[in-house]
């Protein structure tokens, strides 16, 4: 599936987190590539600057915070890009799944307005039939029934929200997904179970995806490639296998070791 | 989820029991707050129709007024009459004016109704509006020049009484730009457009002195919202800002009605007051005019409407929730 | 300590707060002026009648010839004790109330209830009906103002100790055994900024009915409060006469005084919400 065709090339992304007057480097100066149809996990500890990457990708980085270096996309930088030329590529070419804990669906909309927005804006849909089909056929791709486009996000489970932001994202079928820590507050069986669809409906589009976690079981199940990032900084990256049989650096070395000791 | 579905049984009846014990405390406070002041309530009436008619004996005239309003009997039994009459009568009988003879209280308050109702709700409809909109403009605006700016002269506005807004566009629109009355004598019968042109200056006030409170509260709901975690998924979508806003004003309303009814109190008493000065015949006149010359009915009939009025609104509030926000039944 | 300092220096920085800071502090240094110093007697005749503006008289003169300026200059005084000891009043009774309500979870519902009772009910006209019985003093007026305005209090106080009480510190407080009254002074400390910053809010608020009950005719008359002085000025047709200057410095002084409040207000909620979260 993995083709040798870059689709996002990062350089040098530093990433400046200000909050009254002092300022903090989150990320520094990274660098790495995202091939076609390819899953890019990212993992490290909280606070490595993991999430930061996926927001600097999307450009929803607010001031005084700001990114410096390059976020290539289809031969253009995100970084500096102004609002309305991020918004084409917004949901149109990349998407983002966020963590289902996190309240990331509007409390007073039902799930249908979720989805009708991002036809209406994002695809030029306005038909009622056809969005309603569009929607049916998403739900149905991430194993939901139809009936749940009704249901508010206080009615559902933790597993169904996340399928629904799954099926959010991929309904566009965008050129690579971003998604941050999507299984983080599941349990163990719900995670494999919402793993297991996004890694089907990835394939089905053709996506590439960037999967950022702090599980590094999951990385191992879902990445063909893997970076490790700690205090900002990449210590490790190269294909999920070489990193697991025989890692490099000392932090990757210990983070291996769990995975064998549970094996064990 | 069904609409029906959002009103849970528990919630309605919740609502309902405490509509019916805010009814309760009205019409008890209404009995009791007059009667706790100092003095017969009947002495300054009685006094007053002796001046008119000084043959009478002041003994014989206070007999007879405490017999006809029940003053002479026990405190329980007057208590009785008054739960008998206002409770389980309809429409309540709070007896007649102590101002104009042989007309009944609740009559004079009823036929004011109207005139309060038009004022508070074209105000409020559109200062409502004008609100949402500056709001959550303001709110996208944070921390820039216009909103900084903004924010002083909406709690300037929102600080300075309403009565002296008054007195100041009467100054500078009806005395020396002459584009508006500052009174036009209209009552129950006229014509609409007679109550219109005189409602005009009223309602302009009202809404100049109000939009800065439904602003502020509207813009600080959407700053709040504009930190959740949904909003960020909303901005990543790359939505138009049209829809953004959109959302953002539909999370907004049910903050705002909230706030909206708590300061209902307050509202009231600024609409009272502007009608008392413009002399609409509106409950807020009829209410003053009767506190300053101790028409007791009147009062008492006046202060249960307007209670009414607020707690029927307060109750509608309630009903509406849910439909603003599905999460509200459960709670 | 840390999040005291952190808070102080945002309130330093911060545009609004100094805004405010700078009327507020204006206007008291003014009250504590007029108790040893007035230009004239405000209450007595002491110029000409309904003399604009002048030299001798910056604010110019009343129909009997009173000095607005010295009535301004005076009313400040009415006015901010009000606007302090009502705030006080409403507070006393706001913050237990909301309190208990917020902590005892089987207290809640009464208390809202009870609550919402004063919330409900018409407070400005019931205010103008009790005041037109028993006129009131500066101190019984904004005793009454405090009684009727609590529930607002009680609210704000009730839903930041619910929401600090499901934080897990307080949870595990709870579970060990601590005292419930020590939890709620934890509580009570912690809320506090907020708790100053509602009370000020309220503080404009009595300022505000303050200036009601004195326009109507039914406050306490006789300690010439800046509304005081827009109701003489109101029964003795100045707006009719042209006289403007018995009417544009006093209501401008209310929105300004009752505007610094609720800058301040503002600007310490917005410091607590920075700094907690």
């Amino acid at each position: 599936m993995t083709g040798n065709e870059n689709v996002l090339e990062v350089r040098n992304l530093s990433v400046f987190y200000s909050s009254y007057g002092a300022q903090k480097k989150a990320v520094n100066s990274i660098s790495f590539n995202l091939k076609r149809g390819e899953i890019l996990g990212i993992v490290g500890e909280s606070g490595a600057g993991k999430s930061t990457i996926g927001k600097a990708i999307m450009g929803i980085i607010d001031p005084p915070s700001y990114a410096t270096g390059e976020i290539m996309f289809g031969g253009k930088n995100i970084i500096g890009m102004n609002n309305y030329r991020l918004n084409k590529i917004r949901w149109n070419k990349i998407t983002m799944i966020f963590q289902a804990s996190m309240n990331s669906l509007n409390p007073v909309q039902s799930i249908r307005s979720n989805f009708i927005s991002i036809l209406r804006d994002k695809m030029g849909i306005y038909d009622k039939s056809e969005s309603e089909k569009r929607i049916d056929e998403t739900l149905a791709n991430v194993n939901l029934p139809t009936g749940v486009k009704d249901y508010f996000p206080h009615e559902m489970s933790g597993g169904m929200k996340q399928r629904i932001l799954i099926s959010l994202a991929m309904i566009t079928y965008p050129e690579i997904v971003i998604a941050d820590e999507p299984t983080t507050a599941l349990d163990v069986i719900t995670e494999y179970y919402v793993l297991s669809i996004l890694k089907r409906t990835l394939k089905a589009s053709g996506s590439s995806m960037i999967y950022i976690t702090h599980d590094l079981p999951s990385v191992v199940f879902t990445a063909d490639r893997m970076i490790v990032m700690k205090d900002g900084i990449i210590v490790e990256q190269g294909s999920t296998e070489d990193i697991v049989e025989a890692p490099k650096d000392e932090y990757t070395r210990k983070l291996v070791s769990t995975l064998n000791e549970v094996k064990n | 989820m069904r609409l029906r579905d959002r009103y849970s049984r528990q919630y309605i009846a919740k609502r309902i029991i405490g509509t019916l014990i805010v009814y309760i405390a009205a019409v008890v406070l209404i009995f009791v707050i007059p009667r706790l002041m100092p003095g017969n309530i009947a002495y300054d009436f009685v006094s007053r129709l002796i001046a008119e008619n000084p043959h009478i004996t002041y003994a014989k005239a206070l007999n007879e007024v405490e017999a006809e309003y029940g003053l002479n009997l026990p405190i329980m039994n007057q208590f009785e009459i008054y739960i008998r009459n206002v409770v389980f009568t309809f429409p309540p009988n709070f007896g007649t004016s102590f101002e104009y003879l042989n007309d009944p209280a609740i009559n004079i308050v009823m036929r004011a109704l109207p005139f309060t109702l038009l004022l508070i709700i074209v105000s409020q409809i559109i200062a409502w509006g004008m609100g949402i909109f500056i709001g959550v403009e303001l709110a996208l605006r944070k921390n820039k020049r216009s909103d900084k700016t903004s924010v002083p002269i909406l709690y300037l506005i929102n600080s300075t009484p309403i009565f002296w807004l008054a007195l100041i566009m009467i100054l500078v629109f009806s005395l020396k730009l002459h584009i508006l009355p500052a009174i036009v004598p209209f009552s129950y019968g006229s014509s609409i457009t007679t109550i219109m042109y005189g409602m005009t200056l009223p309602i302009i006030i009202v809404v100049i002195s109000t939009v800065p409170n439904h602003t502020l509260i509207i813009r600080s709901a959407t700053i709040d919202f504009l930190k959740s975690d949904f909003v960020t998924a909303l901005r990543a979508q790359g939505l138009k800002d049209s829809t953004l806003r959109m959302k953002l004003i539909r999370n907004s309303i049910l903050p705002s009605i909230t706030q909206f009814f708590m300061q209902f109190g307050y509202l009231i008493g600024g609409i009272f007051i502007i009608e008392s000065l413009f002399s609409l015949p509106g409950m807020g006149t009829v209410i003053i005019t009767a506190a300053l010359e101790y028409d007791y009915p009147v009062i008492e009939a006046g202060l249960f409407v307007t209670s009414i009025v607020m707690i029927l609104s307060n109750l509608a509030a309630d009903l509406i929730y849910p439909i603003l926000d599905p999460r509200v039944s459960y709670m | 300590m840390k999040k005291e300092d952190s808070m102080m220096s945002l309130l330093l920085h911060d545009m609004f707060f100094k805004i405010g800071f700078a009327i507020v502090g204006f206007f008291v240094a003014m009250a504590i002026i007029s108790f040893f110093y007035l230009p004239y007697n405000p209450i007595a005749s002491t110029g000409p009648l309904w003399s604009p503006p002048s030299f001798s008289h910056p604010f110019g003169t009343t129909a009997s010839g009173q000095d607005l300026f010295s009535q301004w200059m005076y009313g400040s005084q009415p006015t901010l004790f009000v606007a302090f000891f009502s705030a006080f009043v409403s507070a006393l009774f706001g913050i237990p109330i909301g309190l208990l309500a917020g902590y005892f979870k089987r207290a809640d519902e009464p208390l809202m209830r009870f609550a919402d009772i004063f919330l409900i009910l018409p407070i400005l006209p019931l205010l103008i009906v009790i005041a037109t019985f028993v006129r009131p003093t500066n101190v019984s007026a904004s005793i009454i103002i405090g009684v009727l305005s609590w529930p607002w209090m009680a609210r704000t106080v009730r839903s930041s100790a619910l929401s600090i009480k499901q934080s897990p510190y307080i949870e595990v407080a709870i579970m060990s055994g601590t005292p419930h009254l020590h939890i709620m002074k934890d509580i009570f400390v912690h809320i506090l900024p907020l708790i100053i910053s509602i009370s000020i809010f309220s503080a404009t608020g009595g300022i505000l009915f303050l200036a009601y009950m004195d326009y109507l005719g039914v406050g306490p008359i006789t300690s010439y409060a800046w509304g005081t002085t827009l109701f003489f000025a109101q029964t003795s047709n100045a707006l009719y006469v042209g006289a403007w200057w018995w009417i544009v410095p006093f209501g401008i002084s209310i929105g300004i005084l009752a505007m610094g409040f609720s800058l301040i207000g503002y600007s310490v909620e917005n410091a607590y919400r920075g700094v907690v979260a």
